[in-house]
């Protein structure tokens, strides 16, 4: 059994009559990607931020490297994590390398500069002052500030949203390379194929609590083996009520997604059925469930909506 | 058209709803004004000063020879009552001297008036002499203490001296010597004969001031930070051409010029100020909104961004603003100056608008005060057209 | 060492900030320029040109005559500006015509006016019987003239929007953009950040305030006798108490844009009634009560006792040097709400 670096206890965070965060509890055991997933407004951010001693909290309890936090965290444990907040700027008009040894120098053990640097893959940008950078090396220009104190636990807000597909893979590269020297990272994310490509372990939150947790393998299969046939039709706005006959389905515009247990017959009726109102069908894929396909069961929604 | 329309509407609708840009375009030419105005037309009015008076005069004491004590009385009476133009302190003794000197020293008063002791016997012999046509005796003398740098100090004795001049002429009266006795006066002229004040001359530099602030800060506002936000390129996505943005920029700043216009000629009206508004003032003015819009055409054309045009913006405004003579005429400043003065479109459009309004003859040619301006106006706009980047 | 990098940091940050520069240095010093050259050229002309109709008139000194054939000729050359007064003698008047345009010097023009006829009187053998003698006493012993009151008017003004300006400017910037909260996930000490931020902005607005400074003395060389420990403090404290006046400003202002429109509004209006540009006495009472009221008044004041050009007693000066470094009282104060862990 791994130690856990943190454990959170049914916190809670209210404003006003908003329940931001409504009684949530997990473990991030150390040298795990830790995913909690979740569409906008769910409370990742704020869950985030009170772990990161930026806000506090209104019940609960939060152990931190095997200590009680409560707000601020104390400066001997934030010299043990890393910050990758959701916005990043920085102090305007310094360079890559300015704004890393300026990072490394506020911990007291933190790594060489030019290790990042590479790291990172920003040395030929050492130079470069940080407005002219992209977002995607803003971004891991971030990510270095993180690293650059050598923490134990790195904590990342969304760290690809906004990104292009190029930039998305280096960052996870990245978070890949830090598994495997055996950082802890928590992330927050809404991409499903984030967490199921990167985390090891996914907490699904909606609107302020846990609704699902697991590996993404086991959040998956507790769909029990279904598959999802997706039907993509040529017209939009026609009546599917008839589709009722099935026990999970959701339709977008043109697009009808079955879950199903038995394969074989399902596909049969579904076809029938179409052909006995002469609808025209398109395509029909037949795939195995994904995240995207848990959420959407467990709450009816799909997760970027 | 409809688009140029609905292009003059968003942006006047942004505008109303900010707050800045309302108040740099209507209340902070307002605000000037009123300062402007308050304080020019007080000098010299509602002001007191605090004054001590050291008689040490000692001869002809109680006697109708006591000049002294006249004098003394006479600024007594001055200090007192509703509209007391002075605080007064007075006392016989040579410390309370010292003491005075001492205070306006330190700017607690503003003049120390110093009356000597021999004072009535000098002013009888004085008279005596006059009158005799000799020069034997040496003459009473006040001495009056201020503070130098001091311009309160400076309004003081003005004051004072006036004082002592009066007691002057009753004493030459006296001496039946007066008849020839040349005094001094006073009369401001202005071109239409009409009591002229500073509000005068100010409410057209205020006018000047406000239509080219409106062009050097909102044109280039509407043009970068528009560009930098990228809500250019979304407006000429969309079929929108340059030329109805430009149509539509120009106008949604010409209306709120307009709005402006019309409050600080009314605020002039009610300051008191006197102006003319005939055809020609409003034809003048049109075409100072005219030749001041390209400006801001212009300073947006060599700015890479809002921040340099915000930069740029200023300095021009400050340049055009202090050296264009529009809040105090500039005279005797040197030469490199007033070159820079003699060169730049506001110091012709102040002069041709006070003209214009009546207010006072335009120190430069007429002819200059249409040509340079004009000329500026068409520079600017042909380099602009040719430099400026609707995107970047 | 955490706070020495972070001062290092933001150092850079101001030094490669252009608009920051421009603002706080040439800004300041092109106005300094330009009031210099305008105002020094207004308040000391050489010689007036005074214009005059009819008879000749006796001459005293700083003026030049000029002959008008006509009255009303004399008149308009006075309307336009092309002389500074005119003047004509009619039987025991001596009429002066002035251009009200020209009211800041209309004393002065009456001084002139007056001496005139004082050598008219003269030359008729009619003297005034009492003689007024004026002496000037000067608390500098210099003579002063408008410029010199001018620059330590315009070295407060650059205090004042310096000490503003860093708060509702830059400081909510760094909030804003959420550079603050970034800081407080680290190590560092609050009181690290506040200290390394205040420093800096300290240290910029000391060194700007020399060279705005060193700038007029090269150009003007106005005859002052600087108190050196009154010039620092003022600098130091009037920094500390503008800071504390922005700090109230970002505490009322929704966002960074807010409050810095709002202080770009009050630096403009404050300047005219804080005795920068003429003496608080000329101003009409009510707006003296405005004037006394506001911070600006008393960094001008201040400032200029530093300089030697006017008075301030030492109870005085340590008194408004005292209520300035409260300032940095609302300073803390604002620190501590605007970063509070919610």
């Amino acid at each position: 059994m791994r130690e856990s670096i943190l454990e959170v206890e049914n916190l809670k965070k209210y404003y006003s009559d908003i329940k931001a965060v409504d009684g949530i509890s997990f473990k991030v055991l150390k040298g795990e990607v830790f995913a909690l997933l979740g569409p906008n407004g769910a409370g990742k951010t704020t869950t985030l931020e009170i772990l990161e001693g930026l806000k506090d909290y209104d019940g609960g309890k939060i152990k931190l490297f095997g200590e009680e936090v409560r707000g601020k965290v104390p400066r001997h444990l934030r010299e043990r994590i890393g910050v990758v907040l959701q916005e990043n700027n920085f102090i305007d008009h310094l360079t890559t390398v300015e704004i890393l040894k300026m990072f490394r120098s506020l911990y007291s053990n933190g790594i060489d500069v030019r290790e990042v640097l590479k790291e990172i893959s920003l040395e030929d940008k050492a130079n470069a002052k940080v407005e002219k950078l992209s977002g995607g090396q803003r971004q891991r220009l971030a990510i270095g500030t993180a690293l650059v104190g050598n923490p134990e636990l790195i904590f990342m807000d969304e760290p690809t949203t906004g990104l292009d597909p190029q930039a998305r893979r280096n960052v996870w590269e990245m978070i890949e390379k830090l598994r495997e020297k055996g950082k802890t990272v928590f992330l927050t994310t809404h991409y499903m194929e984030e967490a199921e490509y990167l985390a090891d372990y996914i907490y699904v939150m909606d609107h302020g609590k846990i609704i699902a947790k697991g590996s993404a393998e086991e959040l998956i299969s507790s769909f029990g083996g279904e598959k999802i046939i997706e039907i993509d039709l040529d017209s939009k706005n026609l009546d599917l009520s008839f589709l009722s006959e099935f026990q999970k389905t959701k339709i977008e515009d043109s697009k009808i997604i079955i879950v199903t247990s038995s394969l074989p017959t399902d596909m049969k009726k579904a076809l029938d059925l179409f052909e006995e109102r002469s609808i025209k069908v398109n395509d029909i894929i037949v795939r195995q469930p994904n995240l995207e396909d848990v959420f959407l069961n467990l709450t009816g929604r799909k997760l970027r909506d | 058209m409809k688009r140029v329309f609905a292009i003059f509407k968003a942006l006047i609708v942004s505008s109303i709803r900010s707050p800045s840009v309302i108040f740099w375009n209507i209340f902070f030419p307002v605000i000037l004004l009123l300062i402007l105005a308050s304080i020019f037309s007080n000098i010299g009015k509602e002001v007191s000063f605090r004054v001590n008076l050291v008689d040490e005069s000692t001869t002809f004491k109680n006697t109708n020879m006591d000049f002294a004590s006249y004098i003394s009385e006479a600024f007594k009476e001055m200090s007192t009552g509703k509209n007391a133009v002075i605080t007064l302190e007075s006392s016989t003794t040579q410390n309370f001297l010292n003491e005075s000197l001492e205070k306006l020293k330190s700017g607690k008063i503003d003049a120390v008036i110093v009356i000597p002791p021999l004072f009535n016997t000098q002013i009888y012999a004085a008279v005596v002499q006059q009158k005799g046509g000799f020069n034997l005796f040496s003459k009473p003398k006040i001495e009056v203490y201020t503070l130098e740098n001091s311009q309160t100090s400076d309004l003081a004795f003005t004051i004072i001296s006036s004082v002592l001049e009066s007691f002057n002429l009753k004493i030459l009266q006296n001496s039946g010597t007066l008849s020839d006795f040349v005094s001094p006066k006073t009369e401001y002229v202005s071109k239409n004969g009409q009591n002229f004040s500073y509000i005068d001359f100010i409410v057209p530099g205020i006018l000047v001031m406000a239509v080219m602030t409106v062009s050097i800060f909102g044109i280039t506002d509407d043009l970068l930070v528009q560009r930098e936000k990228k809500v250019l390129r979304k407006l000429f996505v969309a079929p929108l051409n340059k030329g109805e943005y430009f149509w539509a920029m120009i106008l949604s700043n010409l209306a709120i010029e307009i709005v402006q216009i019309i409050i600080l000629l009314i605020l002039g009206l009610y300051l008191g100020a006197h102006f003319g508004l005939g055809i020609l003032a409003i034809l003048y003015i049109l075409f100072a909104i005219v030749t001041t819009l390209p400006i801001g055409f212009f300073i947006a054309s060599f700015s890479k961004t809002s921040d340099a045009g915000n930069a740029l913006a200023n300095i021009f405004n400050f340049l055009f603003m202090f050296l264009g003579g529009l809040f105090f005429p500039i005279t005797g400043v040197p030469l490199a100056v007033q070159i820079v003065a003699y060169i730049i479109p506001t110091t012709y459009l102040a002069n041709g608008l006070r003209s214009a309004m009546g207010v006072m003859s335009s120190p430069t040619p007429m002819y200059l005060n249409i040509l340079v301006p004009l000329i500026w106006a068409i520079v600017m706009v042909i380099y602009s057209a040719k430099v400026f980047k609707w995107e970047v | 060492m955490r706070f020495l990098s972070v001062l290092k940091a933001m150092a850079r940050h101001s030094v490669r900030d252009m608009m920051n520069l421009f603002f706080n240095l040439f800004f300041p010093l092109v106005t300094l320029l330009i009031f210099g050259y305008v105002f020094s050229g207004i308040y000391s002309q050489s010689s007036l040109n005074v214009g005059f109709y009819g008879q000749k008139l006796p001459m005293v000194s700083g003026i030049k005559y000029i002959e008008y054939p006509t009255l009303s000729q004399l008149k308009d050359a006075v309307n336009s500006q092309k002389i500074d007064l005119g003047v004509t003698l009619e039987g025991t008047s001596l009429f002066a015509y002035i251009n009200p345009a020209n009211i800041q010097s209309s004393n002065y023009y009456s001084s002139i006016v007056k001496s005139i006829a004082d050598e008219i009187n003269k030359s008729k053998g009619i003297n005034n019987v009492i003689g007024v003698e004026r002496n000037d006493i000067s608390f500098t012993g210099k003579h002063l003239d408008y410029l010199d009151n001018l620059i330590p008017g315009i070295l407060a003004l650059s205090i004042f929007s310096a000490g503003i300006f860093s708060i509702t400017a830059s400081l909510a910037h760094f909030r804003d953009k959420k550079v603050i909260k970034r800081f407080w996930t680290t190590p560092l000490a609050k009181w690290e950040f506040y200290s390394a931020f205040i420093s800096e902005k300290m240290v910029e607005s000391f060194l700007s305030i020399i060279l705005l400074f060193v700038a007029a003395m090269i150009f003007f060389r106005p005859p002052y006798s600087i108190d050196l420990v009154r010039f620092t403090i003022t600098v130091l404290a009037g920094t500390f108490g503008m800071m504390g006046v922005g700090m109230a400003i970002l505490l009322i202002s929704p966002n960074a844009r807010v409050a810095s429109e709002i202080s770009s509004v009050l630096y403009t209006v404050i300047m005219f009634f804080s005795g920068v540009y003429f003496p608080l006495d000329l101003l009409p009472k009510f707006l003296q009560y405005i004037a006394y009221g506001l911070p600006l008044t008393y960094l001008v004041m201040a400032m200029k006792s530093a300089m030697g050009i006017a008075p301030m007693s030492d109870l005085f000066f340590y008194l408004t040097i005292g209520i300035m470094f409260f300032g940095s009282v609302l300073v803390l104060l604002g620190f501590s709400r605007i970063f509070k862990v919610e």
